[in-house]
């Protein structure tokens, strides 16, 4: 394994012992400052992946093989209260429904907070001066006011960069964005993908960046894995796989999302 | 907080509860004789200055009984409502939080305290164990004690299954700080309704049994006990029980409209459950 790969899954397998999806030999890598850009359609299992590595996934529920190692650790097998050690800290959250992510009774400071004193040892006040400088480079100067507010009294797309401004405020290796821009307006949507490709450049972690849209993909990805019903499709160099798809379904997705003629696709024989 | 202010039926009944609370408190500085004094030349003495709802049948004054039994009706339905608080919020959340076996264990308490009807439930427990304040007590806690459980388990299971856990999980939270600090908030003000409307139950049931001459030693002004002395004159002399009934009336109704105004501002605001 390269020293500079973050994240790498190895077979990764997840079947739920109910119904519903399952994941097949997953295998993918991540390197620093990369960004993965998992894309395929509702139900096809990019988000029960993202769960697999956070470790989310309830045991009884489910049967998980297969190895995920982050930098060089293997997390799959990990119980809480190693867990606690690195979700938040190594491993940064960006979840998509950013109005329901926020506990409703608790302040924007008291999110900080809770994050920052779980992982490190720092007083309630440094922390809010943290959050506020934070919060700045997510593009909120008014950072006194946000984290005085409660998450009902702030839009969606400022919630969702103060998740942002929380998921790199421990500096983590890998941020896991799990359909970022999803519950957005266009106009958020584009100025989200800017501010995260911003925080590529400053903090060069790796990230796994979820999405059913190809659009968002490509503007940030480096890689691309198009998944369907739990199995990777196709996995490649953003450049591949937007000049040379090789399967139906990518060229689909590249259609649909205008970034192939059209008259290609019929050409391809679809 | 506003609106709570605003809501006639909160401030009514946190009105009426502030009164009768503070009556219980300072029912030796308020009442005007002993309670308990038996004075047979005073016997069933018209309201006067010094007895202010005149003397019962053994002379003692009315007035001074209902203020003490203010004491024994709050006190006792406030240490059953602390006890099912203390018992039920920790273990409930426990279970769901655990799950599995956990969680059948505890409905199955649950619905072992459920299927058996209070009444039975007291009068067996009484008939074993014996007359007494701290069985009263002990019985009626686990005869309501169910009824809580599957309602702080409900709650829990409603607030486990959102966006903010599953946010404070991938940051790092532990099980024990999930559910203190993230889930115990969320489901607050839908428990102090619910322990709200069962204190004025817990009164009502505490008097009733009371009244059957259950738990409570005889002779102790309790409103359920009074009522039942006033009984035997019920036609000659009715004020003996009306006065009692009318404490346990205004009581319970102070606490469901506490309760009930509660329930209904909070709901507005998407808070709470809301039952309309």
């Amino acid at each position: 394994m390269n020293k500079d790969t973050i994240l790498a899954v190895r077979d990764l397998s997840v079947r739920y012992l109910s119904t519903g999806v399952n994941i097949e030999k997953m295998t993918f890598e991540i390197g620093r400052g990369k960004v993965l850009g998992l894309v395929g359609e509702s139900g096809s299992g990019k988000s029960t992946v993202c769960n697999a590595i956070l470790g989310l996934l309830d045991s009884a529920a489910v049967q998980i093989s297969g190895s995920v190692r982050l930098q060089d650790k293997e997390i799959l097998p990990l119980f809480w209260d190693e867990r606690e050690k690195i979700n938040g800290k190594e491993i940064g959250v960006i979840l998509q429904n950013s109005m329901a992510a926020f506990n409703p009774c608790m302040r924007i400071r008291t999110h900080f907070i809770e994050t920052l004193y779980t992982h490190l040892l720092c007083s309630k006040r440094d922390a809010t001066l943290y959050g506020i400088e934070l919060l700045r480079k997510v593009g909120l100067p008014d950072g006194q006011r946000v984290m005085r507010s409660y998450p009902y009294q702030l839009s969606g797309g400022m919630l969702q960069r103060v998740m942002i401004a929380i998921a790199i405020s421990l500096n983590p290796v890998l941020i896991i964005a799990d359909e970022p821009t999803t519950a957005l307006d266009t106009g958020n949507q584009a100025i989200i993908l800017e501010l995260l490709s911003f925080i590529m450049k400053e903090y060069k972690p790796a990230m796994l960046l979820v999405s059913h849209d190809m659009d968002t993909v490509t503007a940030l990805a480096d890689d691309i894995a198009v998944m369907k019903d739990g199995r990777v499709l196709e996995q490649g160099t953003k450049t591949k796989i937007l000049h040379d798809p090789q399967v139906g379904y990518t060229k689909e997705l590249l259609a649909s999302a205008g970034l192939m003629e059209e008259t290609d696709c019929l050409r391809s024989g679809m | 907080m506003r609106r709570l202010k605003h809501n006639k039926s909160v401030m009514v009944g946190l009105g009426f509860i502030t009164i009768i609370v503070l009556c219980a408190v300072f029912a030796g500085e308020l009442s005007p004789n002993d309670p308990m004094k038996i004075n047979m030349s005073l016997r069933f003495t018209e309201p006067s200055q010094s007895f202010p709802l005149g003397a019962d049948a053994y002379g003692r004054c009315v007035f001074s009984r209902l203020l003490y039994g203010a004491r024994y009706s709050l006190g006792l339905a406030f240490l059953v409502m602390i006890g099912i608080v203390i018992t039920t919020i920790p273990s409930g959340m426990a279970a769901v939080y655990k799950g599995g076996f956990f969680e059948r264990i505890f409905l199955w308490l649950c619905d072992i305290s459920m299927a058996l009807p209070p009444t039975v439930l007291v009068l067996a427990i009484m008939g074993v164990i014996g007359n007494g304040i701290a069985n009263l007590v002990f019985s009626t806690l686990f005869s309501y004690w169910g009824w809580y459980g599957r309602m702080v388990r409900s709650y829990t299971q409603t607030e486990l299954a959102k966006g903010y856990v599953t946010y404070a999980v991938t940051g790092g939270a532990s099980g024990v700080s999930v559910l203190v600090r993230q889930v115990l908030p969320n489901i607050f003000p839908g428990l102090i309704i619910l322990f709200a409307l069962g204190i004025g139950d817990t009164i009502l049931m505490i008097s009733g049994y009371s009244f059957l001459g259950i738990g409570l030693p005889s002779g102790l002004p309790e409103w359920g006990a009074m009522l039942n002395d006033a009984k035997s004159m019920l036609l000659q002399a009715p004020q003996y029980a009306i006065y009692p009934g009318v404490c346990v009336f205004i009581t319970v109704c102070a606490f469901n409209l506490f309760g009930e105004g509660m329930r209904k501002a909070l709901a507005v605001g998407g808070m709470g459950v809301n039952y309309e």
